[in-house]
C-alpha cells in the first residue's frame, strides 16, 4: 500500500475506501478539482459500491476504481470522451480524456510510486544493515577491550582495540551524515570553511583500514598534498567515505584498493582505484544517476541502493564545485564470483585550491 | 611631470597588510593564537569536546544560556547549540534566534552553530547568519581545524577590515573617506594597537564623520577582535 503522501502526487481527485465501505482518505482538490455534482450523496454512494474498472455515477460523470491491497482507490468526477454523459454546466477548466489516456497516466503514476518506494526501502534497508554491522563490530570490540582491561592487560593490545573502536565510530558517523544529507537538503546551505583535502582522505583511510582488512583487502594510500579547498566539513567527509565504501564493497577479496591524493595543474586530484564490476558502454554514462546499478554489480550479489555514487556526485559537484569522473580499464577483464566480470576502475574527484 | 607624479602622497590599501599577516602566521605557532582567543560555548547540555579542546590550548568557557547578550562581550568566537538554548527569548527559533541576536549586536564575532539533529527549520535560520556549522558528533580534529580556521580569520587584519569596509559604505561613508580611514589603519598597523587606534580616531575627527560611522569604527577599535589583530 503506497503512502498517502505518494498517492497525493496523483493529479486527479480520489477517494480511498476501506473494505467496510468507509472513506479513509480523500484528495478533493488538485490540478483537476472535483465537480460538486460528482460528490453528491448518490454519487458518493456509487463510488463506495464501485467495483474495479470503469462505471458511471448517477450524475453522469465517469468513475474509475482500482484495488490497492484490501482497499479501493476511486476516481470520481472524471470527464471521459465517449463515456461521460453529464450535461450540466461545465466549468471553464474541464479536461476531457479518453479511457486509455487516463489508464496510461495512472499506470505511469503507480510505476513511479512503486520505484520511489522500492528505492526508499532499499536505502533504508542498506543503511540499517550497514549501521547494524558497524554497531555489532563496535560492541564486540568494546567487549574485547573490557575483557583485556579486566585481565590487567596494558600496552599495545588495548590501545589497538580502542583505535579500532574509534575507527568504527568514524564509519558510523559518516553513515549517519549520509542519511542526514539524503533526508535534509538544507545542509547544502551550511557556511563553507577551508578543508585540507589530504587529511580528510587520510583520516578515512585509517578508519576504513580495519574493515577492509577484515574483508581480506589491502587499503593503500599514496600521494601528497598540503592544499585546502572550500567546503562544508561534515559533508566533505562523505566524499572519501562514499568513494572508499563503494570500492571496498565491490572489490573481490585479497585485492588492493588504492587512494591517491595529489596536486596537478593547480587542482587537488583524489583518486580511488580498485577492481570493480565491469560497466558496459551504455551503463557508463548512467553510473552517477540516482538508483542506477550496473548489471555486473547486481550479478555480483553485493547489496546496494544506487544512492551512494549519485549522492557523491551531488556533494562533489554542487557543493564543492569539483569534478567527478569514472573510468575503467577494459583491456583486462577477469571473472569473479557468480561469473561477474571485473576490471580496474578509477573514480576521480578533483577540487580547486584556495590559499591556506 | 613624472617627478610630480612620484611626489604625490600614495594612499596605502588594506592589501598592503597581507605580507605582515603572512609573516605573523609563519612566525607564530597556532597554539599561541589559540591561547589568545576567548571562546564561549552556549549549550544547555554537557559540551563533550570541551576537555579535549582545552587540552589543545583553546580557551573555552561554558555558558549554559544567555540571559543578557552582553555576557558574550569578551569572547571572539561563539559556539552555539541550536537546540535547548535561547528558549526564553524565542521558544521556536531557540539557538538560531540567539545567533541572530549575537550577529546583529556583534557582527565582528565568529559564530559557529552546531546541532545533533539534521532536519530542522532552525538550520535554515542559523545558516543565514552564522559563520560555521558542525554536527554535534564532529571529531575533535575537525573541531580543532574549524576553530583554527576561525582564529586565523579573526586575526587577519585584511579580512576584518574588508568586512568593516562593507559596513562603513552601508552607512554612507564616501569612497574617499573610506580610503583615508584605510590608509590610517594600514599606515599605523605595524606600530601596534595603540598607535593604530589613535591614528584612526584622529582621521575620523579630521574627516568629521557622522555619528553612525563613528559608532561603527569605535565598535571596532574597542572590540576584542581589534586586540587580536596585533601579535
Amino acid at each position: 500500500m503506497p503512502s498517502i503522501e505518494l498517492l497525493e502526487t496523483i493529479v486527479f481527485p480520489w477517494l480511498l475506501i476501506d473494505s467496510g465501505g468507509a472513506i479513509v482518505h480523500q484528495k478533493i482538490a488538485g490540478l483537476f478539482p472535483i465537480p460538486p455534482n460528482a460528490v453528491s450523496e448518490k454519487s458518493l454512494e456509487h463510488c463506495i459500491r464501485a467495483i474495479p474498472g470503469w462505471s458511471k455515477c448517477p450524475t453522469g460523470f465517469s468513475v474509475f476504481c482500482v484495488r490497492i491491497a484490501d482497499q479501493k482507490l476511486v476516481f470520481p468526477g472524471l470527464r471521459i470522451l465517449k463515456h461521460t454523459d453529464f450535461h450540466g454546466k461545465q466549468p471553464e477548466k474541464a479536461v476531457w480524456l479518453t479511457q486509455q489516456e487516463f489508464q496510461d497516466y495512472l499506470s505511469r503514476a503507480f510505476l513511479r510510486i512503486g520505484k520511489i518506494e522500492a528505492q526508499t526501502s532499499e536505502i533504508v534497508a542498506t543503511n540499517v544493515h550497514d549501521i547494524r554491522r558497524i554497531s555489532t563490530d563496535i560492541y564486540n570490540a568494546t567487549v574485547k577491550l573490557i575483557e583485556r582491561l579486566d585481565a590487567g592487560v596494558v600496552g599495545n593490545v588495548p590501545l589497538e582495540i580502542a583505535k579500532n573502536i574509534d575507527a568504527l565510530t568514524d564509519l558510523l558517523r559518516n553513515r549517519i551524515n549520509f542519511i542526514d544529507y539524503l533526508s535534509n537538503p538544507l545542509l547544502n546551505d551550511a557556511p563553507r570553511s577551508r578543508i585540507k583535502v589530504y587529511n580528510k582522505f587520510h583520516k578515512l583511510w585509517k578508519s576504513m583500514k580495519p574493515t577492509a582488512e577484515a574483508r581480506g583487502l589491502t587499503l593503500r594510500m599514496t600521494g601528497q598534498s598540503e592544499s585546502y579547498t572550500q567546503g562544508i566539513s561534515n559533508l566533505f567527509d562523505l566524499i572519501p567515505y562514499l568513494m572508499l565504501d563503494n570500492a571496498v564493497k565491490y572489490s573481490p577479496k585479497k585485492e588492493t584498493v588504492t587512494i591517491s591524493v595529489q596536486e596537478n595543474e593547480g587542482k587537488i586530484v583524489c583518486r580511488v582505484t580498485n577492481w570493480g564490476p565491469l560497466l558496459s558502454e551504455d551503463e557508463r554514462s548512467m553510473i552517477f544517476l540516482p538508483g542506477f546499478r550496473g548489471s555486473s554489480a547486481v550479478s555480483s550479489g553485493v547489496a546496494g541502493s544506487g544512492a551512494g555514487l549519485a549522492t557523491l556526485l551531488r556533494i562533489v559537484k554542487d557543493i564543492h564545485d569539483g569534478e567527478l569522473t569514472f573510468t575503467q580499464d577494459d583491456t583486462r577483464i577477469v571473472s569473479g564470483d557468480n561469473d561477474t566480470p571485473y576490471v580496474i576502475t578509477h573514480v576521480d574527484a578533483v577540487f580547486g585550491k584556495i590559499s591556506s | 611631470m613624472l617627478n610630480w607624479l612620484k611626489k604625490r602622497p600614495q594612499l596605502l590599501s588594506i592589501g598592503d597588510l597581507q605580507e605582515s599577516y603572512k609573516e605573523r602566521m609563519q612566525s607564530e605557532r597556532p597554539i599561541q593564537r589559540r591561547r589568545s582567543v576567548e571562546i564561549a560555548v552556549i549549550d544547555d547540555e554537557v559540551f563533550q569536546p570541551a576537555e579535549a579542546l582545552r587540552a589543545n590550548q583553546f580557551q573555552i568557557t561554558i555558558l549554559k544560556d544567555l540571559s543578557d547578550i552582553r555576557m558574550i562581550d569578551r569572547f571572539a568566537i561563539i559556539l552555539c547549540d541550536l537546540h535547548g538554548v535561547g528558549s526564553q527569548l524565542n521558544a521556536i527559533q531557540q539557538g538560531a534566534h540567539l545567533i541572530r541576536e549575537i550577529k546583529s549586536n556583534y557582527p565582528e564575532k565568529y559564530v559557529i552553530a552546531y546541532t545533533s539533529t539534521g532536519q530542522s527549520p532552525l538550520l535554515q535560520a542559523a545558516f543565514a547568519v552564522c559563520d560555521g556549522y558542525l554536527s554535534k558528533d564532529t571529531r575533535i580534529e575537525d573541531w580543532v581545524s574549524e576553530l583554527d580556521s576561525a582564529v586565523d580569520t579573526l586575526v587577519n587584519p585584511v579580512n576584518v577590515w574588508k568586512k568593516y569596509r562593507v559596513r562603513l559604505l552601508d552607512v554612507g561613508v564616501t569612497p574617499s573617506e573610506l580610503a583615508a580611514l584605510e590608509h590610517a589603519f594600514v599606515a599605523a598597523f605595524n606600530k601596534g594597537q595603540i598607535e593604530t587606534k589613535n591614528r584612526v580616531e584622529k582621521t575620523m575627527t579630521d574627516l568629521a564623520l557622522s555619528a553612525d560611522v563613528r559608532a561603527i569604527i569605535n565598535g571596532l577599535i574597542s572590540s576584542v577582535i581589534f586586540k587580536l589583530l596585533f601579535p
